[in-house]
């Protein structure tokens, strides 16, 4: 028995003792081509880093008057992302100063289950997930179990997820 | 005695095949939630959101704990086999080394810990004692004996042997080990 190796072992795919390492890789990275062929990788990088526009516009949007009274500002630092299919890029994390408070809305990755693209917003109170569903639209995951539910989100429900991440 | 109150004792090869039948389901589900996210197709809902490494992480964790919880099996499977072992030659009346020494002992304990005599402090005491098995043995499993206390009552303090990994297959050695070398 030999557990810690066995699983390992058993996530990859069983060779034919004859085919040789090399030829597996190169059995691998064509299936791996295959698969994703027709997909425009660039495309939706492209698509992603407007949809993180869209975003940030929107939160801009809804504190513009806040920002306008001084009682919020709003930062961005750049940051990095590297997934497959889609290399490293640049994004920026939006950030929400109020007094000593801060909320950072932060880019995860384009390539997530079930949405085109995921942002974690963290407070000090809370986090809040935000995906990108068809549309496209943002939208709040508010729970996953026992079933996904999500909201739109809009100056409403992110006026309600800001207060939820922050202090009271 | 129903069916239902019957003992159940399982055996360590029993854990052993159940832990490899989980593993094998976390593997397949990986592989399954990673292939969702490769080629865009839908999941449980638990996954939602989350990207390759958050995938990983998820299933680094599942794995984590059932080896765990398939330790504390392991283990708590020996702490059945040494006390049935303890009670056959208690009331066997053996003339062994270690069934002397256990009759002995059994006579010391009070009422209440007659039917469930102490494992470490008593059984094991008893059997490193008596010298029929390897002393390294009996503190081997002590080791094992440690991890699986941490486990069962809510690890709430320093987890024992967390300089290293330990596996269930190290602790399915050291068990199957003690057992194979107690005097029949």
């Amino acid at each position: 028995m030999s557990y810690g190796y066995e699983f390992s072992k058993r996530a990859s795919v069983e060779t034919p003792m004859t085919q040789s390492l090399t030829d597996f890789f190169r059995d691998k990275q064509q299936r791996s081509v295959e698969e994703t062929r027709g997909i425009d990788w660039e495309g939706r990088r492209r698509e992603w880093l407007d949809n993180l526009g869209h975003l940030y516009a929107l939160v801009e949007t809804v504190l513009a008057e806040p920002i306008v009274q001084g009682t919020a500002q709003i930062s961005r630092r750049p940051r990095q992302i590297t997934e497959d299919h889609l290399g490293t890029y640049d994004v920026e994390e939006l950030i929400l100063t109020v007094g000593d408070e801060r909320v950072t809305f932060a880019p995860a990755a384009r390539n997530v289950i079930g949405a085109a693209g995921r942002v974690d917003v963290r407070g000090e109170r809370g986090e809040a997930m935000l995906v990108v569903q068809p549309g496209p639209r943002w939208s709040i995951v508010e729970s996953k179990y026992p079933q996904l539910r999500t909201i739109p989100l809009d100056e409403a429900t992110l006026a309600d997820l800001l207060q939820g991440v922050m202090r009271a | 005695m129903s069916f239902l109150r019957q003992p159940k004792p399982q055996s360590i090869d029993d854990i052993r095949d159940w832990y490899e039948g989980v593993v094998e389901s976390l593997v397949h589900h990986r592989a399954a939630v990673h292939n969702a996210l490769r080629i865009g197709g839908m999941t449980e809902p638990r996954f939602v959101g989350m990207a390759a490494g958050d995938i990983d992480a998820f299933f680094v964790a599942q794995r984590n704990n059932l080896d765990q919880l398939a330790i504390m099996n392991l283990v708590a499977s020996a702490e059945a086999s040494l006390l049935m072992d303890f009670k056959r030659r208690v009331e066997g009346n053996f003339k062994d080394r270690l069934s002397k020494a256990y009759a002995m002992h059994h006579r010391t304990l009070p009422l209440g810990q007659k039917v469930r005599p102490p494992l470490d402090h008593g059984i094991l005491e008893q059997l490193k004692a008596a010298g029929v098995v390897p002393a390294h043995f009996v503190s081997r499993f002590r080791d094992v004996l440690r991890l699986r206390h941490w486990i069962a009552h809510g690890r709430y303090w320093a987890q024992p042997l967390a300089n290293r990994a330990y596996l269930p297959d190290e602790a399915y050695h050291t068990i199957a080990t003690l057992l194979a070398a107690l005097p029949p």
